[in-house]
């Protein structure tokens, strides 16, 4: 992988979620196909805000539906805060 | 006889109430889908009862909440499970297959505390635990001499430590968002409105941590990304062997839910290890905020004494990253048309991650039935109306309907988008704490 941000973001998601990150592709739904949980997702949420000294608003994820949506949410808050 | 056919049914099962407005409310929720989603997996019962019947049977498991029966199917026997709301539906697959000459059993926690009412549909009743009964009953019936009752009772205690790996894998095929793994039997608070010490006994057993690891690790080989729930009632107890288990745990990459009462928020160094093992999610049954309704719960006042320390409770459990999943009954004696906003107010104040609600159900073999029964007030025994959703009793200051429509409220108000908004943010402050940011 050669997005250093998106690594790092799975990583965290791995971490939280007890779930490889070989099973991270674009398209798999959060809830439904991997079991990541409203509860999980603040957990993930919290953690990539001290990783990556950003902001999130939570209830922006409410609408988040899968893997590539949600790492293309986070890596925009991360070119936002750091320009 | 060798080599029987046995074909084993979970019947479909209601979990709705009859109340066109919530029905359509539930439909409609996110968060009540979830509800549904948490309480719809795969339960313990079938796949143990698999797991103890003979290699040389051919077994096969049908969960009617996913599949459709095939009553035309050659088997040689059908052994029925059921909780109470189950029966019903459990009665027509009997009846449909002895109809055909198929003889039937049945088990279960119905069955056990009402034998003399399943024997009117099916041929045999196993009642209490099944390690020692189905067995027996197997060998009987391969001898042509099958009896109509099998009683745990007459049988030896059963070491859970010896019981077989459960076939999981016959219901391979059904995508279940949850899986209900079963560590330990039996919970020592015996509340009055529960039934479950009648098939378990009050004394609390488990199995062996590592038995309970190769279950989680067949679980996951199967389902990878189901959500695994431990059906046990009270499941912390033992506190040495939950250290086991999570010994065990370490190297099983799996998210998990349990059942606990709330003294688990004693232990906050247990608690910070069950969430670095997956523990996420927590049911705590809080039944009710009110003092004196919890004084009659339980002989000792258990739950009672722990009241006022319910919120610093609730905050030592989800400040440790588990969500509180809490739940309550409408309908106990001291309620009166405030108990829904009390509730509400309550689950609300104290952020707690979900409420599941239900309205004070006279199950038979709770001892709460008996009370019931004696004061005359249970208005109806239609087993397809107890889901715990519905009113089947009468109460001294509430009506049928207001408990069915404050029961809609309190879901309306701690599911409202503010309180989603308000409790999400809640969470991320908790795990800001957490990670130390």
């Amino acid at each position: 992988m050669d997005n250093p941000s998106r690594e790092k973001i799975e990583s965290v998601v791995s971490r939280i979620s007890r779930i490889p990150k070989s099973e991270f592709a674009d398209d798999v739904l959060i809830r439904e196909e991997l079991g990541i949980d409203s509860l999980m997702a603040m957990e993930i949420v919290a953690t990539l805000e001290r990783e990556f000294s950003i902001e999130i608003d939570e209830t922006e994820m409410f609408d988040i539906q899968t893997v590539g949506e949600f790492s293309q949410f986070v890596e925009a808050r991360i070119r936002k805060s750091h320009g | 006889m060798a080599n029987l056919k046995i074909l084993l049914i979970s019947p479909g099962g209601a979990f709705l109430s009859r109340n066109d407005e919530f029905r359509t409310y539930m439909e409609g929720s996110r968060e009540m889908k979830t509800i549904l989603h948490y309480w719809n997996g795969l339960g313990a019962a079938l796949p143990t009862v698999a797991g103890l019947t003979p290699d040389r049977h051919i077994v096969s498991i049908c969960d009617e909440n996913y599949e459709t029966i095939d009553f035309s199917a050659p088997v040689d026997l059908v052994g029925l499970t059921g909780m109470t709301q189950q029966a019903p539906r459990a009665y027509e697959i009997a009846d449909e297959f002895r109809r055909r000459g198929v003889y039937v059993a049945m088990g279960g926690i119905h069955a056990t505390v009402l034998p003399v009412e399943a024997l009117e549909h099916v041929d045999t009743v196993l009642t209490g635990e099944a390690e020692n009964t189905w067995p027996q009953f197997l060998a009987d019936f391969e001898g042509g001499k099958p009896l109509h009752r099998y009683d745990q009772k007459n049988y030896p205690d059963i070491n859970l430590s010896t019981i077989p790996l459960p076939r999981y894998d016959l219901v391979a095929a059904n995508n279940y968002p949850v899986v209900w793994v079963q560590a330990t039997r039996g919970c020592p608070l015996d509340c009055d409105f529960c039934a479950a010490t009648r098939i378990y006994g009050a004394a609390y057993r488990h199995k062996d941590a590592d038995q309970v690891a190769r279950e989680i690790v067949e679980v996951k080989k199967i389902w990878k990304h189901a959500q695994v729930g431990f059906a046990d009632d009270n499941m912390f107890v033992n506190k040495k062997w939950v250290h086991n288990l999570l010994d065990q745990f370490e190297d099983i990459p799996f998210t998990w839910y349990a059942q606990s009462d709330i003294s688990l928020a004693e232990h906050p160094d247990l608690l910070t290890r069950l969430h670095r093992n997956g523990l996420r999610i927590l049911f705590v049954g809080f039944e009710s905020v009110n003092h004196e309704n919890l004084a009659t719960i339980n002989q000792n006042q258990w739950k009672a004494r722990r009241l006022e320390r319910y919120p610093e409770s609730i905050a030592a459990i989800q400040g440790a990253g588990i969500g509180v999943y809490g739940s309550f009954i409408v309908g106990m004696e001291e309620d009166t048309t405030t108990v829904f906003d009390e509730i509400a107010d309550f689950s609300n104040a104290n952020s707690i991650m979900g409420t599941q609600v239900t309205i004070l159900t006279p199950f038979p073999g709770s001892v709460l039935r008996n009370r019931l029964e004696e004061a005359r007030r249970i208005v109806s025994s239609d087993w397809r109306l107890y889901t715990a959703w519905n009113c089947v009793i009468t109460h001294p200051h509430l009506s049928a309907q207001e408990m069915e429509e404050g029961l809609l409220r309190i879901y309306r108000s701690v599911y409202s988008e503010e309180q989603l908004r308000s409790r999400a943010a809640y969470f991320k402050n908790a795990f800001r704490q957490l990670v130390g940011g």
